[in-house]
């Protein structure tokens, strides 16, 4: 566990910035309509897919 | 080079205790977290499943802007199709402004109420008769509330929603020492069954750790909706209704309708979203408890109780309720994803069949470990009897 090789590796952004994105999109979603309804869903798929697509991604060091 | 760093020994004791957190909490709380996840989905859809059902009320064509009737011969139609029991309440949907649902019981304070009739805000006209929890959407919500087992099972309900936080938030914690070497979003698909599905159960979690906090921190502040309505009728509800506490119910109540006018006078652009009758539970034996809604998206789920005189129609009281209150109304919808259209409730359905992945791949990852350190321990156990012999 405490073994390091290289650079410090970047764990956190990406799970930060989709945890923030669902935060806006869930209050965005309650404080206002129509639009913005739609637009917080669309945000949503859009991470979605995102980290589907992150998962099925094929790696070039073959993982 | 491997460097190993000085204190490894306390972050590897840390690592093992989050590791024993994070285990042990989500065992426990897994059956009942799958069957919240799994009766939860068809409830996001309650609406559209109900109307497909035909356990929603078909509402008549009229023509466009056909005024509605008084609500006293709304009330009188409630009440004549009930005979024996009493009107406790009036709401108002908003989504369905043209009907109006009036909850009756034997007595006024019968919780919760025996019927509830649906009826045409322009003709008085009853459109559904149910009772409350009727059909399978009824089964589900009160399966996924309470299990059937009332206010203990809501408050058990509302304990796993904590423990399950804490599995949330071990997750977090443990997330960091096993992506140290991977990059977001790596799934090893070469190597064993176990570290694939290790790497599915860290992405699909870490990404939904926002919302999966969101509905299970809500769902426990649900859980805990009737302690908090008896704690406003004991608290704010009393010391509003006190100048009031012996005086009898009056024998002859003023108009429904009279006391509807002086509460949306007196409330400004906000709307009536229920009224409570006198004697019941949500009011006092003297008022009329008209509950006001205000009119943007956000304030449209905070409600303002009107007081109104039952004998004089007089507003004697309005307030906005505690922020205990507030904090319910605003995790309602937080929790059921019902509250931004068709596209948020599918990607809360979607999210819904994301955590129970994660369930089931943890499940699946300790029964895997469980497997592989079974032999060991036996091999172990064999050679440490063998030992004295040897």
């Amino acid at each position: 566990m405490t073994a390091t090789r290289g650079a410090p590796h970047r764990i956190w952004p990406i799970p930060a910035m989709i945890a923030a994105g669902t935060l806006i999109s869930l209050v965005g979603a309650l404080v206002a309509d129509g639009i913005w309804d739609r637009l917080a869903a669309l945000l949503l798929l859009v991470m979605s897919l995102y980290v589907l697509a992150a998962g099925l991604r094929l790696r070039e060091n073959g993982r | 080079m491997i460097s190993v760093s000085l204190g490894a020994a306390p972050r590897l004791r840390a690592f093992r205790l989050w590791s024993l957190i994070h285990t042990w909490t989500s065992l426990v709380s897994m059956a009942f977290l799958l069957l919240l996840c799994l009766t939860g989905l068809p409830l996001i859809f309650h609406h559209e499943l109900n109307h497909a059902l035909g356990y929603e009320a078909a509402v008549p064509d009229l023509a466009p802007g056909t005024p509605f009737v008084p609500l006293d011969r709304i009330a009188a139609a409630a009440i004549a199709h009930k005979p024996g029991e009493v009107l406790q309440f009036l709401y108002f949907d908003p989504d369905e402004t043209n009907t109006v649902l009036a909850g009756l019981g034997k007595t006024l304070k019968t919780a919760p109420s025996d019927s509830f009739v649906v009826l045409d805000r322009r003709t008085a006209q009853v459109l559904a008769d149910d009772k409350p929890g009727a059909g399978p959407i009824g089964f589900l919500l009160q399966l996924h509330t309470d299990m059937f087992l009332g206010l203990p099972g809501k408050l058990f309900l509302g304990a796993m929603g904590l423990v399950f936080a804490a599995t949330i938030i071990s997750g977090i914690v443990l997330y960091g020492p096993f992506m140290k070497k991977l990059d977001f979003g790596t799934v090893r698909r070469k190597r064993s069954s176990r570290i694939k599905w290790l790497d599915w159960h860290n992405l699909i979690g870490i990404s939904t750790l926002a919302w999966a906090l969101v509905v299970g921190t809500t769902g426990t502040v649900n859980t805990w909706a009737d302690l908090m309505l008896k704690m406003w009728q004991g608290g704010q509800l009393a010391e509003m209704t006190a100048p009031y506490r012996d005086v009898p119910r009056p024998l002859t109540l003023v108009s429904l309708d009279a006391a509807m006018s002086t509460a949306r006078t007196a409330a400004g652009t906000m709307t009536p979203r229920l009224v409570a009758f006198p004697g019941t539970g949500f009011s006092s034996n003297n008022h009329y408890a008209v509950f006001m809604a205000g009119s943007t998206p956000l304030t449209a789920r905070l409600l303002m109780p009107a007081l109104i005189d039952a004998g004089t129609g007089q507003l004697t009281d309005m307030r906005a309720m505690p922020w205990y209150i507030q904090a319910l109304f605003l995790s309602q919808p937080l929790h059921f994803g019902d509250y931004g259209g068709l596209p948020l409730k599918i990607i809360w359905a979607v999210l819904d069949v994301a955590t129970i992945v994660v369930l089931a791949s943890g499940l699946y990852l300790w029964l895997v470990r469980r497997r592989s350190a079974l032999p060991r321990l036996t091999a172990s156990r064999t050679l440490t009897t063998a030992e004295p012999g040897e």
